[in-house]
């Protein structure tokens, strides 16, 4: 029967054969080498520590945790939120901290069902002037403004 | 710390004065340098910048100075940004040391010193081999009959990783003294600080160090300082060898120094070099030197280009010896 | 020694240093609770402002800041399950499943006495048995700290509980993977970078532990669509009152903070390991010595399990000046920066230093104490309002967090790379949660995995390619023996219940 420890135990199998792989085209040789050890040695040992364990992993009977209801997850908001974290990633070069800052809070809580503009506002406007103060004028931590306006 | 800004009229001003000087034929200080620091805040390379900007602009030779920490891949981040954004960046300095020649060597990062503006050296730390003052090795000739015996019994460590600094200064005095350096233990440790446990815990025998490090504990006796890399003995201690005496090729200093972007105006670049240089007749230099333990080391320009490129060549001759590429 | 110690009391009392240690106790807690700016640029920070002030008043100066942002971390890590220090990674384990149950306050307020009796009790040992550990934490050698990193490992899948230990080893090796991810420790060849300079220095701590921790969390409450209202409710409740615990929680917690500021301390005096290992050890210790429903409450909001680490935590913080104040060797990063600015002041720390600048000596430590004192009295009342962050709407708090987690990372490297692969991690973390595998282990894998790897390659160095290291010397063959024997606690355990038990599921 599939149960979560199945798959589980097969993502890690596959990620540690991956690793294992790439493990082994690692230099090892002359300088590198020292005392028996080079840089592949403990992938290595890694690698083939993680496939015995998760092929175990596979084959055991799944612990006593509480299922939980996965049909019940929104999982709309939290994909929604994933995507601001990106588009985040995404403008901050250019538009710097502030301006991608506040375009990334009201966004996340536009996604979350905030509507009213003066809780948007209120919320992300503060919290990043404040944290600019802090970082740029307190701690003298150099921000780099967004390339759109260098 | 940060870029200030000047009111309107003060502006005019001093453009004009500005203007004045120069038909006067005078250099106008430059109003301010941004320095990029390749690491965090508070290491060697961060403290070099700051306090060489800050001397800078309290002796007067340049307006304001600011800082930017950007680490990341040993160096290679903050090359590759200086490169990317060369255009806007006539104002702005890279600090960096010996690990910008051995990590291009190695492969950590793409570029190499070529790829940027060679401003000047400005402080420099000879290697030393150093052991505890109770060492059966007291002087270096002890060291080497015990290393030709075994190895095993003469470990020596140092604060960089197999291949880079403190493993050549090691492999190099080695070599120097006529033995195989590819017979050389040694031990790498994160930095020179644990190196200098593993020296006590009697994991290592010998060390692998910065003269400036050695110096500091030497003054508090707990170090016994056997051989230098420097081009001759050194007066401030006149019973140590310098290993140039037993061979060839064993000179090597780490310095540090600052680095423009590519394609900088030549004119730029030799005012900087020139205000490096001028800095160093400050009494606030002097201070700093004291403070940190740092020996001046000054190459400019032409004269820098030329010590990386011999600095490069014996790099990588050893590092080949040793059997890394 | 006396009059040393009167020095450094007349000198610690000074009103400037007593202002001085309040700034930096205050700075501190606010740097510390802000996840990418830990102590070590807490302190590298401070240090321009210290050259106007005397040794003495910089060196209190930084130690404020010191511990102000070990106990700003655990305030996220509480409140938030953000751990912004390794320190404090610990603490989320039982820390952050109380803040969700509403007592947030207590958490926050056991933290905090928790702490300072780890200080306290380490200043105590510090003042009386500095030298003689000196000479002790210098006959450790990396096979030890292998050891001793083998060690904590074990036994965080030891105890891991019921149909876990193999998860929590599986997860374990995991995050030993992903150390690997970066520059090999010891001969600085790129590994598993897929060619991309930003991995170069590998993947950073606080990049996992914000998207592991944090950012999983903050996706899961909207995934589950929690409802806050109750640890809403309970931090507006929140007074005064809960901060003071009853009789029967202080002695149950007595021992596991008596307990864990003695290991904490010793293990903070062994230059290179610090709080984060003291930490775990101290979670993994209480863990193994409890019973049956208190083993089970552990991870759950257990009190021990919150105020063991947080001991341990700061016990280790306090060790780490040993070998710093009496060695001049920095015991960890903190202590690092540390040294740099002592030396810049012209002092040299070592044997030298307790002999010849005894003022400075002790008042450092003096104002440790002080330290303690002083967060304790200066975070306790900020504890309900504090709390009450957390009584915000999800729907804003929870993109706050998301920010915060993401510029607190960016705020170290300053790269925007990292902010991709924040998210990614994020994703993956949820789906491990989803399929029941633990994330602790594979934190803590991943933390000593760099330290466990260089200090295997040295030993095999020193040891010319042979395994005797783990047996020649006493003290790695003592470590590796109760690794052993915690090894064997899961094998008992099942045994045991096999014989008892007659149905057929683990239960």
């Amino acid at each position: 029967m599939i149960n979560k420890n199945t798959i589980g135990g097969l993502l890690l199998l596959l990620f540690s054969l991956g690793y294992g792989l790439m493990a082994l085209q690692l230099d090892s040789g002359g300088g590198l080498a020292a005392g028996g050890f080079s840089p592949r040695t403990l992938p290595l040992i890694l690698a083939v520590a993680g496939m015995v364990l998760s092929l175990l992993l596979m084959f055991s009977a799944p612990g006593p945790a509480p299922a939980e209801q996965l049909a019940n997850f929104k999982w709309r908001p939290a994909l929604l939120l994933c995507g601001m974290m990106l588009v985040y990633a995404a403008i901050f070069p250019y538009l710097g901290f502030v301006l991608a800052t506040i375009v990334f809070l009201i966004g996340a809580m536009l996604v979350l069902g905030i509507r009213s503009p003066k809780v948007l506002l209120l919320a992300a406007l503060p919290i990043t002037a404040g944290f600019w103060l802090i970082l740029n004028q307190l701690l003298g931590i150099y921000l780099a403004p967004g390339a759109l306006f260098l | 710390m940060g870029a200030k800004s000047v009111p309107e009229c003060w502006r005019r001003l001093a453009a004009c004065l500005v203007v004045w000087a120069a038909a006067a034929g005078a250099e106008p200080a430059p109003e301010h340098l941004h320095f990029i620091v390749p690491g965090g805040a508070g290491g060697g390379w961060d403290r070099t910048a700051r306090v060489t900007g800050d001397v800078l602009v309290k002796g007067g030779l340049l307006q304001s100075a600011s800082f930017e920490n950007l680490s990341g891949g040993g160096s290679g981040k903050a090359i590759g940004y200086l490169i990317k954004t060369a255009e806007r960046q006539h104002g702005t300095l890279l600090v960096n040391s010996v690990p910008i020649i051995v990590r291009s060597i190695s492969g950590v990062f793409p570029f190499s010193f070529r790829d940027l503006t060679p401003i000047a050296s400005v402080i420099g730390d000879y290697g030393v081999i150093a052991v505890l003052p109770d060492s059966p090795y007291q002087t270096i000739d002890q060291l080497l009959a015990a290393f030709l015996r075994d190895p095993l019994q003469v470990r020596i460590g140092g604060g960089s990783v197999r291949g880079d600094l403190d493993h050549i200064v090691a492999a190099l005095a080695i070599r120097a003294l006529g033995a195989d350096p590819r017979k050389l233990i040694y031990v790498p440790y994160d930095t020179g600080g644990k190196a200098v446990v593993g020296l006590l815990t009697g994991e290592i025998q010998v060390l692998s160090t910065g003269l400036g490090e050695a110096l500091e504990q030497r003054r508090a006796g707990q170090m016994r300082i056997l051989a230098v890399t420097a081009p001759e003995r050194l007066s401030v201690l006149p019973q140590v060898p310098a290993l140039s005496e037993y061979g060839e090729n064993a000179v090597f200093a780490n310095w540090r120094g600052f680095f423009g972007p590519p394609q900088l105006p030549a004119a730029l670049a030799d005012r900087y070099a020139k205000l490096l240089q001028e800095m160093q007749a400050l009494p606030g230099w002097e201070a700093a030197l004291e403070r940190n333990g740092w020996v001046n080391f000054y190459r400019p320009r032409g004269e820098f280009a030329v010590f990386l490129e011999e600095q490069e060549a014996l790099i990588a001759a050893l590092r080949k010896e040793l059997g890394f590429y | 020694m006396w009059e040393g110690i009167e020095s450094g009391l007349a000198t610690a009392f000074t009103a400037s240093n007593l202002a001085v240690v309040v700034i930096g106790c205050f700075a501190g807690t606010i740097i510390g609770m802000l996840p990418g700016l830990g102590p070590i640029s807490a302190i590298a920070l401070m240090i321009p402002i210290t050259y106007g002030l005397d040794p003495a008043a910089a060196m209190i100066l930084m130690a404020g800041v010191y511990y102000g942002a070990i106990f700003g971390g655990s305030t996220s890590s509480i409140l938030i399950n953000a751990p912004g220090v390794a320190g404090t990674v610990a603490t989320t384990f039982d820390g952050y499943p109380l803040a969700r149950r509403g007592q947030a306050g207590k958490a926050l307020a056991i933290a905090a006495y928790a702490s300072f009796t780890g200080g306290t009790v380490a200043a105590l040992l510090l003042i009386f048995a500095a030298p003689a550990l000196a000479s002790v934490s210098l006959s450790f050698q990396s096979a030890d700290y292998f050891a001793l990193m083998f060690l904590g490992l074990i036994a965080v899948c030891a105890f891991a509980g019921k149909g876990y230990v193999l998860k929590s080893l599986l997860m374990t090796v995991f995050g030993l993977m992903l150390a690997t991810v970066g520059t090999d420790p010891t001969a600085g060849v790129p590994r598993f970078t897929f060619g991309q300079i930003d991995l170069i220095d590998g993947i950073s701590f606080l990049l996992l532990a914000m998207a592991c921790f944090a950012i999983s969390e903050a996706l899961m409450t909207i995934l589950k669509d929690e409802d806050s209202a109750q640890m809403a409710a309970s931090a507006a409740k929140g007074t005064m009152g809960s901060l003071l615990l009853k009789k029967r929680e202080v002695k149950e917690i007595a021992p596991a903070v008596g307990r864990s500021s003695v290991l904490g301390f010793f293990v903070g005096v062994l230059p290179g390991a610090g709080g984060t290992i003291a930490s775990f050890l101290a979670w993994g210790m209480e863990k193994g010595l409890a019973r049956g429903r208190d083993r089970e409450a552990f991870g759950k909001g257990s009190l021990r399990g919150l105020a063991a680490p947080e001991t341990a935590n700061n016990a280790a913080s306090t060790g780490s000046f040993v070998p710093l104040l009496t060695l001049g060797i920095p015991g960890s990063g903190t202590t690092a920066v540390m040294l740099g600015a002592l030396l810049s002041f012209g002092i040299q720390p070592g044997p030298r230093l307790y002999i010849e600048e005894p003022a400075v000596f002790w008042s450092v430590i003096i104002s440790m104490y002080v330290g303690n004192i002083v967060l304790l009295i200066l975070n306790l009342p900020l504890i309900p309002y504090i709390a009450r962050l957390l009584a915000v709407r999800k729907e804003i708090l929870v993109p706050m967090i998301l920010f915060f987690s993401l510029i607190g990372v960016y705020l170290v490297s300053f790269n925007v790379f990292d902010l991709w692969l924040m998210v990614l991690v994020g994703v993956v973390a949820i789906g491990l949660r989803l399929l029941d595998l633990p994330l602790a282990p594979m934190i803590l894998g991943f933390i000593l995995g760099d330290i466990l790897e260089d200090n295997l390659r040295r030993a095999l160095i020193i040891s010319n390619g042979s395994p005797d290291f783990l047996w020649a010397r006493p003290s790695t063959l003592f470590i590796m023996a109760i690794a052993a024997l915690i090894a064997l606690v899961p094998l008992l355990g099942r045994w045991r219940t096999g014989r008892t038990v007659q149905a057929g599921e683990g239960g």
